[in-house]
């Protein structure tokens, strides 16, 4: 196997990319499609990566696809906080899991995406792979944080 | 607490602050109640964001592109593999025309389909396995190993194949190719648990072997 190879199959970035999708996308069909098209295309393109750490490069080509087929498909993915709720049998855990998905559907793309990746990587990673500095991520990572308490109503007790 | 503090405490909570920091927050938490619930609050928060990335969906999501990834290394090994001999046999064919001795080889290939059908052993990375039909290959004293041998080196040289075993009906021969200068490859092969030494040169567009 390819170093390249090597470092595009890791379990690092299967897990960000696999984590990245479902928190795009919601939905673990669109987020199995979504990764295996980047990976296809990561091969395809594989002449075009430089460098030796392909992390930021295989997840800036997910975004990309991510955002094409958005726009293909002409989808609202967010701002999904006005659908109904079905009240009939609906168990109360069922009800926390939806908030729980409506809230993090709530948060902005960067949001979201910096709260994937701290799944499996640190926080200097994620900024390294977002192009922000440690910083800036530490700030931007606290206040989605807080938005996502204050969606589930943590604050409210 | 100031908005600094709240930024800390979560930093602290993912284990991501320096040690001085570290005690900084501790001492925080032990001294300020609003700093104690506001961490639990994001340790609860932790707990509902880790159960949306390791549900159900996730674990079958990772399952799924697992098997992807393992195809796709199947896939990328055996396209660059099969486009490198095949290539070559097509090369072989027109070398074949303007020789007598490839001629003949090129009409057992007529004959009995395809002489070489390569299948790669995916879970060793450093021998190719080629399965070698015996037909054309069988003399009275047995098969003819010095036409084998000379036959698979022009495949390996030209697909750059250092190693290979091949699986001539029930019997092997496992060649590894050491050296390569100018027209002539060296290296040994192992028939019947006995080591040789090989150098095969080519000329006119077919490599004569000779081993001891």
């Amino acid at each position: 196997m390819s170093n390249f190879e090597s470092m595009l199959f890791s379990d690092s970035l299967k897990m960000s990319l696999n984590n990245l999708a479902m928190s795009k996308t919601f939905n673990k069909f669109d987020a199995d499609d979504l990764v295996q098209q980047t990976y296809l295309k990561a091969i395809e393109r594989q002449d075009q990566f430089k460098g030796d750490n392909i992390n930021p490069w295989a997840i800036t080509i997910l975004k990309n696809i991510f955002i094409d087929s958005r726009r293909k498909k002409k989808e609202q993915l967010l701002g999904d906080d006005n659908a109904e709720i079905p009240m009939n049998d609906e168990t109360s855990s069922v009800l926390l899991e939806r908030d729980k998905d409506m809230c993090l559907k709530g948060l902005s793309e960067n949001e979201r995406e910096i709260i994937s990746l701290k799944q499996s990587n640190s926080y200097d990673e994620i900024a390294e792979i977002l192009g922000i500095k440690p910083g800036t991520l530490r700030q931007s990572f606290s206040r989605a944080k807080e938005k996502f308490m204050r969606c589930m109503g943590f604050f409210d007790e | 607490m100031n908005e600094n503090d709240k930024i800390l405490i979560n930093a602290y909570l993912d284990g991501e602050t320096s040690p001085d920091d570290s005690k900084y927050i501790e001492s925080l938490l032990d001294s300020n109640q609003d700093a104690n619930e506001y961490a639990n609050k994001i340790k609860k928060a932790n707990y509902e964001i880790n159960a949306f990335f390791n549900s159900d969906d996730s674990k079958e999501l990772d399952k799924s592109i697992s098997n992807f990834i393992e195809e796709q290394k199947k896939k990328n090994i055996k396209s660059k593999s099969n486009f490198n001999f095949f290539n070559f046999r097509f090369v072989d064919g027109v070398i074949a025309l303007v020789n007598q001795r490839v001629a003949a080889v090129a009409m057992v290939f007529a004959i009995t389909g395809l002489l070489v059908i390569p299948s790669f052993l995916q879970e060793d990375e450093e021998f190719f396995n080629i399965n070698i039909e015996r037909e054309g290959y069988v003399t009275k004293d047995g098969i003819d190993i010095n036409q084998i041998i000379s036959d698979t080196l022009i495949d390996m040289a030209d697909a750059d194949i250092k190693k290979a075993n091949l699986q001539i009906g029930s019997e092997l021969i496992s060649i590894s190719i050491t050296n390569e200068i100018d027209n002539c490859i060296s290296g040994n092969f192992l028939y019947i648990n006995k080591d040789y030494q090989f150098k095969s040169c080519l000329s006119d567009g077919v490599y004569e072997t000779k081993f001891n």
